[in-house]
């Protein structure tokens, strides 16, 4: 906000120089104006900077309106041609400011929305600004199918992930514990390996690297953190093929 | 006329009923059955009356939801076409999340740059075997596509003042390779495959996009040697359907998974290219797989090369840096198949890491904590399960591992799939397009630099929208299909789901895997190729024996696993035959008995004076192999290498020369 602090310093500096005045706040509102159509240029959208430009926007109009008012009262006998150059100013500053929003691409200052499909973690580097602004439709459970149909699906869907590491823990988890899971515990797996948007969060959930959220702890979630662990130090090559399945050759 | 086209599309939707499936419990998922047609969906039984074949039209149709999918099917749903895409995974759980490099983009942030630079870093990458234009094509359009990305959403990572950060990568330099190491890879922290994916699928399902998830393409619908759309099966309820199109798109990926250790997902199973074969084109350039220098060793899992890029290092058994002595100038950046071969001569030298000396080791604990754990945190994590390693205490052993495919469909630089005849030169294949690591444009050429995948994708992917829509309108009537169009696919699909023979998937799928690492890995030799590729044809042919054990048709995995060995298995023939009949080395296939380049001129030379080598003699050419798929006999053609840009005057071609680092 350093430049913020320049202006003020500037404006404080001229407020001796009242003829001055109109050319100070016609200077304000070009920088504000300069500001949003810079945001154009680097198509930030970064929602810290709008913030930043949006405040000193709103307080160079603040000003300049305060300052007109100033220069309003003291000079009574022109308070027409005032009020005229008044008006004129404040189109003038509104006219700039509001184009330069429109130019700029904007994005609603949305609040931070926990969304089911993201969460904080530890990268300063990440805003994570698509998570929030882009939300996916929401997960939803599937109704009407039968366990067996289920355990089928979840098989399926263990794996075969995103990447090489969850293909073979999730699978060598399914191998262990899918068909012996009850149905909540099937319906907590399902939501566990479904519903969060990011391979990598299951991982690091997994390999107790980031903190689970609320939704997804559970027994199922102690289980695989467990599982992970590999305490029996077993060698976890390979995903498993399928043949543990096959109930004629046991 | 987009706005009546739009509103004809949604007065049509409210107009459809819910189609009759059999025995299919009503689906919770909206997505999936976005029925859309001049005619209904309606129910066939062209095929066979066993399996129920719903039939639907659009105006195109993508096969996968990777990167360069989705933006095929946002690109094409941005323009008023009526889009399916067909995939066997969730979106966001395409392959394309593993990534966690970036994207290169000349946008001239960290230091002074030139998309020019770009190109040239790229076509001596790919060792002279990739096609100029299509570099040219993509080098220019990076730093736009890269904005727009970010206008899409994409929260790139920052520097202070603001501007997209950029990390260097291997083989990027400035000025012609001159200057020193670029720093052009924009990430979004370590999840830029991730962030790509939910950008993307969000914002094409605004557009309306219609998507359905967990279907397994089987195979390409084609008539007269046009593609008029693809067959799948739906997994949830084991119902066929025919996708017809007048524009097919194919973005299914790689096929790493031919090879026992491989960084790829098990979802790498080159779908497209295998459908691309069975309907008689010819597949690219196969024998060029990248290895990737730091894979971990055991597993597999991959160490991304942004670790070297922010500073970390390789060691042989006596602590050296030993990169220093095969790439003077980049080092640990240097190219990747630079780097594979480096690390592979230095274990047969003896100078392994561990007790069997077989593997190298990636030091990275003398960096600062605080830039792993925010630049690079999935690395601690996969070193610790996989290799037991504290990597701020240990380095961890890393062995060169399979990880792309440069080989793929071939395609021009607009993503139309093309055909080669030595008479007429390249040929369009009409209606049928390919993008990102299932195609071949070609960019990558012998070899691929780190980083420019995702380039790949985003570029040709919006390539094949663009080209689709200079050459077709939404809502243009579809040339009819033959009623019984795809039963070869219907048919093979029962056979093996009631297959009885002797030998089981895993099996045949272990044996072909293992053949491929043993005789097709990063050094090559003659004879042990030979013996590779007569054993591939003896493992092709106990295909015909194969045993199933699960006979239903909800959620069969074994049968889905056995359709991807069927379609695996064609990826590895072609490459193993390939790479047994290229007799030089070149980028990612080294040769240990022939150890040069064979170019038509030698450029080690001064060129007055030489001869120009016709094509039979030398090999900077493309591969371009085709299978007869009951057989599993391979035929190879060649086509000449592309040398020109699309601009001689904006960008100048780069006349082959020695590649060194």
């Amino acid at each position: 906000m350093s430049i913020f602090d320049m202006l003020i310093q500037l404006l404080l500096f001229n407020i001796h120089f009242k003829n001055h005045l109109e050319e100070v706040i016609i200077a304000l509102t070009n920088i504000g104006a300069n500001y949003f159509s810079k945001l154009e240029d680097i198509s930030c959208c970064s929602h810290l900077l709008l913030r930043d430009c949006l405040w000193l926007a709103g307080t160079c109009v603040i000003l300049g309106h305060w300052l007109l008012s100033c220069q309003q009262e003291q000079s009574h006998q022109d308070s027409a041609v005032t009020r005229k150059k008044y008006t004129m100013l404040s189109a003038l500053v509104a006219k700039r400011l509001v184009s330069g929003v429109c130019q700029a691409s904007w994005r609603p200052a949305v609040a931070e929305l926990m969304t089911t499909r993201g969460y904080k973690g530890e990268a300063p580097d990440d805003s994570r600004g698509d998570l929030i602004e882009i939300p996916l439709p929401p997960w939803t459970e599937k109704d009407g199918e039968t366990m067996d149909i289920k355990r089928r699906r979840l098989l399926f869907q263990s794996r075969k992930r995103g990447m090489l590491e969850n293909c073979i823990l999730l699978s060598l988890f399914a191998k262990q514990y899918l068909n012996t899971m009850s149905e909540p515990q099937l319906r907590q797996y399902d939501r566990l390996i479904n519903e969060p948007s990011n391979d990598w969060d299951i991982y690091y959930w997994a390999t107790e690297a980031q903190p689970v959220p609320d939704v997804y702890t559970g027994e199922i979630m102690d289980l695989l953190k467990e599982f992970t662990k590999n305490r029996d130090q077993e060698q976890r090559l390979d995903a498993p093929n399928l043949e543990y399945l096959d109930k004629g050759s046991q | 006329m987009a706005a009546v086209c739009t509103a004809s599309r949604v007065l049509a939707k409210k107009v459809l009923s819910a189609k009759a499936l059999p025995a299919v419990s009503q689906s919770s998922r909206k997505l999936h059955f976005s029925i859309y047609g001049k005619n209904n969906s309606k129910v066939s039984d062209g095929i066979s009356t066993q399996y129920p074949v719903v039939d639907h039209e659009f105006d195109a149709v993508v096969v996968g939801a990777g990167g360069a999918g989705l933006r095929a099917a946002f690109g094409l749903s941005e323009a008023g076409f009526n889009t399916a895409c067909v995939t066997k995974l969730f979106p966001t759980r395409s392959h394309t999340v593993a990534a966690q490099g970036g994207i290169n983009a000349a946008l001239g942030n960290m230091e002074g740059d030139d998309w020019r630079w770009h190109f040239y870093d790229t076509v001596k990458g790919s060792d002279w075997l990739g096609d100029q234009d299509a570099i040219h094509y993509m080098t220019e359009q990076a730093p736009h596509a890269v904005v727009e990305l970010e206008n899409f959403g994409m929260p790139f990572s920052r520097t202070e003042d603001g501007k997209i950060y950029q990390r260097a990568f291997g083989g990027q330099s400035l000025k012609f390779g001159k200057g020193g190491q670029a720093h052009r890879c924009c990430c979004v922290a370590d999840r830029t495959g991730h962030s790509l994916l939910h950008t993307l699928y969000g914002r094409s399902l605004r557009y309306d996009t219609s998507y359905f998830v967990e279907y397994f393409a089987l195979d390409l619908l084609m008539e007269d040697g046009e593609c008029k759309g693809v067959i799948a099966l739906c997994m949830e309820d084991g119902s066929i359907h025919r996708f017809r199109s007048k524009n097919t798109v194919i973005a299914t990926g790689g096929y790493g998974r031919t090879y026992f250790s491989c960084t790829s997902a098990h979802t790498s199973t080159g779908d497209g290219n295998a459908m691309v074969t069975r309907a008689g084109l010819p597949c690219q350039d196969l024998e060029f797989v990248q290895f990737h220098p730091t894979g971990i060793y055991g597993a597999g899992c991959l160490i991304t090369e942004g670790c070297r890029g922010e500073g970390g290092i390789l060691i042989n058994s006596e602590g050296e840096r030993f990169m220093e002595r095969y790439a003077p100038n980049a080092k640990d950046l240097a190219s990747r198949d630079v780097v594979s071969r480096s690390i592979t001569i230095e274990i047969r030298e003896g100078r392994g890491c561990g007790p069997e000396k077989d593997h190298a080791y990636l030091q990275l604990h003398h960096l600062p904590p605080q830039q792993l754990a925010t630049r690079l945190p999935g690395i601690s994590e996969t070193a610790m399960i996989f290799a037991g390693v504290d990597v701020t205490k240990e380095p961890i052993p890393v062995l060169p591992t399979v990880h792309y495919n440069m080989g793929g469909v071939p395609t021009n630089y607009r993503g139309q799939v093309i055909t080669h005849t030595p008479e007429d030169g390249d040929k369009v294949v009409p209606g049928l397009f390919a993008c990102g690591e299932a195609a071949c444009a070609s960019v990558h050429g012998a070899n691929r630099l780190g980083a420019n995948s995702l380039l790949d994708l985003v570029v040709f992917g919006r390539a094949c929208a663009h080209t689709i829509a200079d050459i077709c309108t939404p809502g243009e009537k579809l040339s009819p299909l033959k009623p019984n169009a795809g039963e070869e696919s219907v048919a093979n699909l029962d056979k093996l789901r009631f297959a009885d023979g002797s030998m089981r998937t895993s099996e045949i799928r272990v044996n072909m895997q293992k053949t491929m690492q043993n005789h097709a890995a990063v050094f090559r030799t003659g004879k042990v190729l030979k013996e590779g590729c007569d054993k591939m044809d003896a493992i092709y042919q106990t295909l015909d024996d194969i045993k199933t054990f699960d006979r239903g048709i909800v959620w069969n995995t074994d049968l889905v696993e056995t359709l991807e060995l069927q379609n695996l298995m064609l990826n590895a023939v072609q490459t193993i035959n390939s790479a047994e009949q290229r007799q030089e080395s070149r980028g990612a296939h080294s040769r240990e008995d022939f150890k040069d380049r064979m170019d038509e001129l030698d450029y080690a030379k001064p060129l007055a004076g030489q001869v120009r080598k016709p094509m039979e003699e030398h090999w900077r050419k493309h591969t371009l192999s085709t299978v007869d798929h009951k057989t599993g006999k391979v035929t190879l053609k060649y086509r000449p290498v592309i040398d020109n840009s699309l601009d001689a005057e904006d960008c100048a071609a780069i006349p082959p020369a020695i590649r060194s680092y």
